[in-house]
């Protein structure tokens, strides 16, 4: 009664696959930031993009930088640009998640975001998105497979 | 025993030497005689103040019954100091003109105008360093265009005097623009002036109108006393001149001053534009400044000052 030898692989045996999964679901998570992060950063350079824009008959006539008339669809395709280079990980094509994104030109300012109260000093661009991503990991492991991701940004020429 | 026991202590005192111990914390300990030598005092020059209106050109104006000479000045806190060198009145010696890098312009009668010397300090960790002297003229010479059918003064009015009194000494009005200026008063105490014969022939030559330049963003656009401009994109500044608010032709312009760091030429003919790109952002509350110096046919043998005011702008996120 005494003999302990081989309970060391029962044990082994009875956990292993939880650590398997919690393994799994660790580097899941992990990917997941990952991805979120990108998914940001493809928000970041579409409004910088957008801002990068100027409107060249108001600044004859003002001097001022004034954001184009075509701002919003300028982000919008960028945005969907800079997401394909994720698509693999998206649960929807970055076409849908960009027409779907709420795009926002301010081209006068000062002005005051509704949505999400910020205040703006110059003319703005502001991407407020919800991008599903896919997460099967997660799915193993009964959990909702896809993760929405949101993402608000804004770039003005400052 | 005791004798080996000896000269094994003998042999260690021989091969004994000092410990070259490192004290990590000597440095905060005992910093010693480590100091640099005792900072020069501050001498702050006398009269020194912040400055708070920049600089921004030379303007005359001319209505066709006055001339007047004023300075265009920038609302602006750049972080230099001034102070006032000299004040001289109309056609009056300074020790200080031919310093100024702007000059001192003079009337149609060759007398040099009235105005405030100053002199541009910025403070470096060696103390305040004069970076230049600039003159702000303000002065204005009348001359009258209807000698020959003098109107009766009012009987409410004051005799007439023999001429105006001209300003005999420029004071310094930073914070008051040259648009707001009160016209000259046509009441009968000022009427009857003398005309000297130049400025007689000089009203006859020049435009019935203000001469002014600037600079506008296009052949046919506005001139703009201030642009916004995004960093390394190319814009094109087409130096104006104007007769009451009209454009007129201009003979050529070059850059005086606050030359970006690209531009397609120093100077020009009406015909081409200045094409300029500006790598570099202006410090924090602070803008470039831009100056031409415009001829035109308008305006024979002068040259009219434009300035212009730059805002380099770089797309950033906000949040």
């Amino acid at each position: 009664m005494t003999d302990e030898r081989g309970s060391a692989a029962v044990t082994v045996i009875v956990f292993m696959p939880l650590l398997v999964a919690l393994l799994a679901g660790v580097i899941e998570l992990g990917a997941l930031r990952v991805i979120a992060a990108r998914v940001s950063s493809a928000a970041d350079l579409a409004t910088l993009a957008a801002a990068d824009d100027q409107d060249e008959s108001a600044l004859v006539a003002t001097g001022k930088l004034r954001l184009p008339p075509d701002a919003v669809p300028i982000a919008r395709h960028f945005f969907a640009a800079n997401l394909a280079q994720i698509a693999s990980h998206l649960a929807t094509t970055p076409e849908t998640a960009a027409a779907e994104a709420d795009v926002i030109a301010f081209r006068d300012a000062p002005a005051i975001d509704p949505l999400t109260g910020w205040r703006y000093d110059r003319p703005t661009v502001r991407i407020a998105a919800s991008v599903p991503v896919r997460v099967p990991v997660f799915g193993a492991l009964l959990l909702p497979p896809v993760v929405t991701v949101n993402v608000r940004t804004a770039s003005a020429a400052r | 025993m005791r004798r080996s026991l000896a000269v094994a202590l003998a042999l260690v005192a021989l091969a004994a030497h000092p410990a070259a111990a490192w004290d990590p914390f000597e440095d905060e300990l005992d910093p010693g005689d480590r100091r640099g030598p005792d900072p020069v005092p501050l001498v702050v020059p006398e009269g020194l103040y912040l400055v708070t209106d920049v600089y921004a050109g030379d303007r005359v104006t001319d209505d066709g019954r006055t001339t007047t000479y004023a300075t265009d000045k920038i609302h602006d806190t750049p972080g230099t100091y001034a102070r006032v060198l000299d004040s001289v009145g109309t056609g009056a010696a300074s020790g200080f003109d031919g310093a100024s890098f702007n000059g001192r312009a003079r009337m149609s009668d060759g007398r040099a105008v009235a105005g405030t010397y100053y002199e541009d300090f910025v403070l470096t960790p060696q103390g305040f360093v004069s970076v230049n002297v600039v003159f702000f003229q303000d002065d204005s010479a009348t001359r009258a265009q209807d000698v020959g059918t003098p109107k009766a003064p009012s009987a409410a009015s004051p005799p007439p005097t023999a001429a105006t009194p001209p300003p005999t000494a420029a004071t310094p009005r930073p914070n008051v623009d040259v648009a707001e200026r009160r016209p000259v008063d046509a009441s009968p105490s000022q009427r009857p002036i003398p005309v000297a014969p130049d400025d007689r022939r000089e009203s006859d030559e020049r435009p019935q109108g203000v001469v002014t330049a600037g600079v506008a963003l296009d052949p046919s656009g506005p001139v703009l006393a201030a642009i916004d401009v995004l960093r390394g994109r190319a814009v094109r500044l087409w130096p104006r001149a104007l007769v009451d608010g009209q454009p007129v032709p201009i003979r050529s312009w070059r850059i005086t001053g606050g030359a970006p760091e690209i531009v397609s030429a120093l100077s020009g003919s009406g015909v081409e534009p200045c094409v300029a790109t500006w790598l570099t952002l202006a410090p924090a509350g602070s803008a470039f400044t831009l100056r031409f110096e415009v001829t035109s046919d308008a305006a024979p043998g002068r040259s009219l000052p434009a300035t212009l005011s730059v805002s380099v702008r770089s797309p950033a996120l906000l949040q």
